[in-house]
């Protein structure tokens, strides 16, 4: 089998966060398990030299109103994707789901080929509550053509599939997919101590968090943490990586806390870095909420697996899929949620017991080598490809 | 003027890590004094409060925006207009490749604005075409559902 991977998000053409893990995971599975893919993207991606590549850019022209960049990105894509699949012959398509986006649909019906859609949540939900929407009826309306013209989606948690049988999406069309985790690249004998000596973190206890500090990763819990943390044991340290919207109001937190001493703040890494910061921890922390206005966290994180295959042990919320995936005192702790001084408690406990850390860690990893690999993500997208194939 | 009779530069962060952004833009120009002032995307649409913030009393050294990437970087016209009445000796945009676009009254008026009239112009066509063309797609979708 052959897959035409279309990733079309504008901001997606920054190589950072989950998003992007998932689009190099999805690939890297797909070859392991023995097919072929070729990709088209918005922007670059550091993929193996010998999987086909056409970056596709958005506009120059449209870069100073509202939305417009994505909906005009349609008329550039499709023509130059049809090129692309002439060229290519693929056997279906896998589209990443992108606000204003179309273009799959269109090119699903004039190909004839399967589509399969990965939905990450409602565009027109995620603006609507996240954002602000100016063009709400192409917004609707482009969102309904991909959901009406898809051969199936998939979607990473119960959750968000729950949310789209609301919108009128039809169950069977529905495959649910976690996210998963490259187990050679996360590893536990990966060694940290490069990075623990370049920040000064030598016979520290070091308590990590990766992300790209999104509204759903719970950063000011975790920044509030520090203080109740480091009070009871000035030796735990916290290492901090990543960028993103909440930076600042994590570093005025810290500010206002007066422990600036206690933790490290690294800012946005290269991916292939990752694993080498996550070895230099002692422990993970996931401290993850469920959305402001009160909908359930409809995720499926990325960073929680990666924790989980370096074995080392996690503290998460059981938000969402995490409920599902962490089980208290077997693979790791759970902490109640937007509960600050109990992730404390928790990481000061982990802190103190070895054994418990080792026996967490390896749980933890056992649990996602068994079920949450992007081999078996990608292994699921191909058995739904073929049947929407004889159908 | 002397150069220590000003306020502070500012870093205006709108994305990216703001040490490598700093470091950039000391390459531009020597920078006595930098403030950092984070600031979300969507904030910049925020008229009254990005105007009290570039037209402080004082004159700066210095006003910039600095972003991750710069050819990603959007309402970049917005911005140069708020360098435009920004109260500053020097006004840029930089960002963490070291990619700085020096505010220049010239281009502003003689580049910048055609090319937002252009796009303004450009941005109904297609809106109003693809406004069409989901009528139809949508109509053939539900034909095959």
């Amino acid at each position: 089998m052959k897959a035409l991977f279309l990733r079309t998000d504008y901001y997606g053409a920054l190589n950072v966060g989950g998003s992007f893990s998932h689009t190099l995971g999805f690939l890297s599975g797909l070859q392991k398990i023995g097919h072929q893919c070729c990709v088209v993207s918005s922007g670059d991606l550091p993929l193996d030299p010998s999987v086909p590549f056409y970056k596709v850019p958005y506009s120059q022209l449209y870069r100073n109103l509202p939305e417009v960049l994505s909906i005009a990105y349609n008329r550039t894509l499709i023509p130059a994707a049809s090129r692309i699949i002439e060229r290519e012959r693929p056997d279906f398509l896998y589209h990443r789901h992108s606000e204003f986006n179309y273009s799959s649909a269109v090119l699903a019906s004039k190909f004839g080929l399967p589509l399969i859609l990965e939905c990450n949540g409602s565009e027109v939900w995620i603006k609507k509550h996240w954002g602000r929407v100016f063009f709400e009826r192409i917004l609707r309306r482009a969102e309904e053509i991909q959901f009406t013209v898809a051969d199936a989606i998939t979607v990473v948690s119960e959750v968000m599939k729950s949310d789209l049988i609301r919108l009128g999406v039809h169950e069977k069309k529905i495959l649910v997919n976690p996210n998963g985790v490259d187990p050679d690249r996360f590893r536990p004998d990966i060694n940290g101590t490069e990075i623990r000596t370049r920040y000064g973190l030598e016979g520290k206890i070091v308590a990590g968090f990766v992300g790209t500090f999104g509204a759903w990763h719970g950063v000011e819990v975790l920044a509030r943490a520090i203080k109740p943390a480091v009070h009871k044991n000035k030796n735990v340290h916290f290492l901090i990586v990543g960028d993103g919207a909440l930076r600042s109001e994590v570093e005025r937190i810290i500010r206002e806390d007066n422990v600036e001493n206690s933790v490290t703040l690294t800012g946005s890494i290269f991916h292939e870095e990752i694993p080498g910061y996550l070895a230099a921890c002692d422990m993970l922390l996931s401290p993850h909420v469920h959305n402001a206005d009160g909908t359930p966290f409809f995720g499926s994180p990325t960073k929680l697996f990666e924790y989980m295959a370096m074995a080392k042990p996690v503290i998460a919320c059981s938000v969402g899929q995490i409920g599902e995936v962490i089980r208290d005192g077997i693979n790791g702790l759970v902490m109640r949620e937007r509960d600050h001084n109990d992730l404390a408690e928790k990481i000061l406990m982990l802190s103190t017991d070895t054994a418990l850390c080792e026996k967490f860690g390896a749980a933890a990893r056992n649990t996602v080598v068994r079920n949450y690999t992007w081999e078996q993500n990608a292994r699921r997208v191909v058995e739904t490809a073929q049947a929407a194939m004889k159908r | 003027m002397s150069q220590s009779s000003y306020k502070p530069s500012l870093l205006v962060l709108l994305s990216g890590d703001s040490q490598r952004i700093a470091a950039q833009l000391e390459n531009q120009c020597s920078i006595s004094s930098l403030n950092i002032e984070p600031m979300d995307e969507k904030s910049i649409a925020k008229v009254k409060s990005m105007l009290a913030l570039v037209r402080s009393q004082q004159k700066r050294e210095l006003i910039c925006f600095g972003c991750k990437d710069l050819t990603l970087q959007r309402y970049q016209v917005l911005l140069k207009s708020y360098l435009l009445v920004a109260r500053a000796r020097q006004r840029f945009l930089v960002d963490e490749t070291g990619t700085a676009i020096r505010f220049s009254l010239a281009t502003y008026f003689f580049l910048d604005i055609p090319r937002l009239i252009v796009e303004l112009l450009a941005s109904a066509a297609v809106v109003l075409s693809t406004s069409v063309r989901l009528m139809v797609l949508r109509q053939s979708a539900s034909e095959r559902r």
